[in-house]
C-alpha cells in the first residue's frame, strides 16, 4: 500500500482531514493531483476500481467517480448522501427505463451510473460546493 | 395492430405498482424440445402477463431437481447479456417444487446482488438447467426471495435505499438469466470475505443470521453455458428487424456454441470487438469518445448523450429529449425528436481498438413508440455533465436484425479467444 504525507479523503461531503476511512476501506493505493482550485486524490482498488475525489482547498469532497466492477466499492464513496437517492431510485425502477443508466438530480447531489455486472461507472457531486470557476466536466 | 404508447404503458405500470400480476403457466412437466437441441426460441414484448415492458427478449427454460425428471418449466425468463447467472423468484416455482440449497458449512448460502437500482436478495440453490437439448447440470441459481436482507447487502452492497426486487411485477419477469461474457456472477473477488463480497451464510431466513462468506467460484451463481457438456464457448443471440415505430412483439433464437454446430457458425467477415477489462469496447458518436461502451439485451434502449438543459431538454448531440415521467416524479428521460432520424456511430474493440466498424441506428419520439418490440427507442445517458458521458449502451434495439456473438471467457473459437462481442 502506497501511503501518501496528506490526510486521507473521506466520502463525499466528508471533510479531508477526516480518518483515511475510504483509502482503508477500500484497501486501496492513493495519489494526489493538484488542480488549480481543488484537489484529486485517486485511488486504485486491489479489484481494478479506480477512484477520484475532489477536494475543495476548505477541504471538503466536493465530487466522487468509480470506475470499477464492485458496485458496493461505488456505495462507499457517498457517505450520507446514499440515503437521500433512496425515493428517486425507487421511482427510477419503474418498468418503463430498464436496464439503462440510472441519473438523479437532487437540489444539492447529482447522481449517474451506468454499467452492467462487473462493471461501473458512477460519478456523484454536490453543486453547490464546486469551487468557482471549476465545472463539472472536470470532475471525472 | 393496436400499440400501446409508452406514456400509456407507464400509467398502467404506476397503476400496477403495487398489484400482485401473474399469469401465464406455472407446471410441472418433462422437457418439450421445439427447437434445435442447441437453440431457444426467444420473444421480445410483453407477453402474457400485465406489467410487460417494451424490449424485454424472453425464453423459456426448464429446471429440474439435480439428477431427477421432477422439472418445472418458467416463461418470461428475461435474457441478458449485462449480467451472469441465472436467478428466479421463488415465488414463480410451483407448489411443493423445491431445489436443494447449497450448505455453508452448517448454513445456507444467500447472495446480495445489487443492480444499478435496485437489489435481490435470496438463497444459492442448485438445479439441472435444461434449455432445449443442453443441459447444465447442478447449476447454482439464486433463488430471489422477498425476505429481508441484512442490512449490509441493502444498505451498502447495493446503494443504499435502492428496492429489493422480489415480485414478477418489479422484475418484469419470472427471472433472468444472465448469459454474458462470463462464468460467475463474482468470481475470484468473493473466493474469501472481502469487502464488499455479496455471498453470505445464514443460519436461518432471518437477515440478521447471516455473515459474509468466502464461496468457490463453482459454487457461485454461474452463465449455464460453462457448464454444458459441448457448446459451451458462447451464445448467438439472433433477433428479427422490427420496423420503426414499435410492433407488438417480436421473435428471434438464441443458439449455444459458436461454430460448433452449423446452426451456430459464424459466416466470414464479422467484427470482432474484443473487450477490455471491465468487458466493455469503444464508441465514437458524433465527436465524443465513448470507451466504456457495451452491448447489453437488458437495458431496453440505446442509452448515449446528455442533456446539456434539463429545462429545455437540449441535448448535446442536438437530438431533443423529453421526460416521460408521471408529474411529480423523478425524471425518465428519453429521446423525441420532431421526426425520425438515421445515426450512425463507431464502435471499436476495446482490447483491439484497431478493429473498428459502423453502426447505424434510429432515434424516434418516444412520445409515440409504443408495443413490446421498438427498434427506434433511444435516451439519454447523463444528464448536464459533459465529463460523466462516457459509455454508450448498446441495448436491445441494436440486437433486432443482427446476430450477434457472444464469447466467453477461458474459451475460444473460431472468432477468437476470450470475452468478445461479434456481428
Amino acid at each position: 500500500m502506497v501511503l501518501l504525507s496528506l490526510a486521507a479523503v473521506a466520502e463525499l461531503g466528508g471533510t479531508v482531514s477526516s480518518v483515511q476511512a475510504d483509502q482503508q476501506r477500500l484497501n486501496a493505493t492513493r495519489s494526489v493531483r493538484q488542480a488549480q482550485t481543488y484537489t484529486v486524490h485517486e485511488m486504485r482498488t486491489p479489484n481494478q476500481g479506480v477512484i477520484h475525489e475532489f477536494v475543495t482547498p476548505a477541504g471538503k469532497v466536493f465530487a466522487v467517480s468509480y470506475r470499477g466492477p464492485i458496485l458496493g466499492e461505488s456505495n462507499a464513496l457517498l457517505g450520507s448522501y446514499a440515503n437521500q437517492l433512496a425515493p428517486a431510485l425507487r421511482t427510477a425502477h419503474n418498468g418503463l427505463h430498464r436496464g439503462g443508466p440510472v441519473h438523479i438530480e437532487l437540489p444539492g447531489l447529482t447522481y449517474h451510473a451506468i454499467g452492467h455486472m462487473r462493471s461501473y461507472i458512477v460519478h456523484a457531486y454536490l453543486p453547490d460546493n464546486i469551487p468557482q470557476g471549476v465545472t463539472a466536466e472536470e470532475l471525472q | 395492430m393496436k400499440k400501446t404508447s409508452l406514456v400509456k404503458l407507464l400509467a398502467v405500470l404506476m397503476s400496477l405498482a403495487f398489484v400482485w400480476a401473474c399469469g401465464g403457466s406455472k407446471s410441472v412437466q418433462n422437457t418439450t424440445v421445439t427447437n434445435a437441441a442447441n437453440s431457444v426460441a426467444l420473444t421480445v414484448g410483453p407477453g402474457t402477463f400485465a406489467n410487460g415492458y417494451s424490449n424485454a427478449p424472453y425464453a423459456t427454460i426448464t429446471i429440474c431437481q439435480p439428477g431427477t425428471t421432477n422439472c418445472t418449466s418458467l416463461d418470461h425468463i428475461l435474457i441478458d447479456t449485462g449480467s451472469f447467472g441465472l436467478r428466479i423468484l421463488a415465488s414463480e416455482l410451483p407448489s411443493g417444487f423445491t431445489l436443494p440449497t447449497t450448505a455453508s458449512g452448517s448454513a445456507s448460502l444467500y447472495e446480495c446482488l445489487a443492480f444499478l437500482d435496485s437489489y435481490t436478495w435470496g438463497n444459492v440453490v442448485t438445479g439441472d438447467l435444461e434449455l432445449s437439448g443442453e443441459k447444465a447440470s447442478s447449476l447454482p441459481i439464486q433463488l430471489i426471495t422477498s425476505g429481508s436482507a441484512p442490512t449490509y447487502c441493502s444498505n451498502t452492497l447495493a446503494t443504499a435505499g435502492s428496492p429489493q426486487v422480489d415480485t414478477e411485477a418489479s422484475l418484469g419477469a419470472r427471472g433472468i438469466l444472465g448469459i454474458g461474457n462470463l462464468l460467475a456472477d463474482c468470481g475470484t473477488y468473493c473466493t474469501s470475505v472481502a469487502q464488499y463480497d455479496m455471498y453470505f451464510a445464514c443460519t436461518s431466513a432471518a437477515g440478521s443470521s447471516c455473515s459474509q462468506v468466502g464461496v468457490p467460484v463453482a459454487q457461485q451463481v454461474a452463465n449455464p453455458v460453462g457448464l454444458f457438456a459441448a457448446d459451451n464457448n458462447g451464445v448467438v443471440i439472433q433477433l428479427a428487424s422490427v420496423p420503426e415505430g414499435g410492433v407488438t412483439s417480436s421473435s428471434g433464437t438464441m443458439y449455444f456454441g459458436i461454430g460448433t454446430q452449423s446452426d451456430n457458425t459464424p459466416p466470414a467477415g464479422l467484427t470482432v470487438l474484443q473487450l477490455n477489462n471491465l468487458l466493455n469496447f469503444g464508441t465514437t458518436f458524433q465527436s465524443a469518445s465513448l470507451p466504456d461502451s457495451f452491448a447489453d439485451t437488458g437495458s431496453n434502449g440505446l442509452f448515449f448523450g446528455y442533456l446539456t438543459n434539463t429545462t429545455t431538454l437540449a441535448t448535446n448531440d442536438g437530438i431533443t429529449a423529453c421526460n416521460l415521467a408521471a408529474s411529480g416524479q423523478p425524471a425518465v428521460y428519453f429521446y423525441c425528436p420532431s421526426s425520425e432520424l438515421s445515426e450512425t456511430a463507431q464502435m471499436a474493440g476495446g482490447a483491439n481498438p484497431s478493429v473498428t466498424t459502423t453502426a447505424s441506428f434510429n432515434v424516434g419520439n418516444a412520445n409515440n413508440l409504443g408495443g413490446g418490440a421498438i427498434s427506434d427507442l433511444a435516451g439519454p445517458d447523463t444528464t448536464t455533465t459533459p465529463g460523466y458521458n462516457t459509455s454508450f449502451d448498446w441495448g436491445l434495439p441494436f440486437f433486432f436484425g443482427r446476430t450477434v456473438y457472444v464469447g466467453v471467457e477461458g474459451a475460444s473459437s473460431s472468432l477468437g479467444s476470450g470475452v468478445y462481442m461479434a456481428f
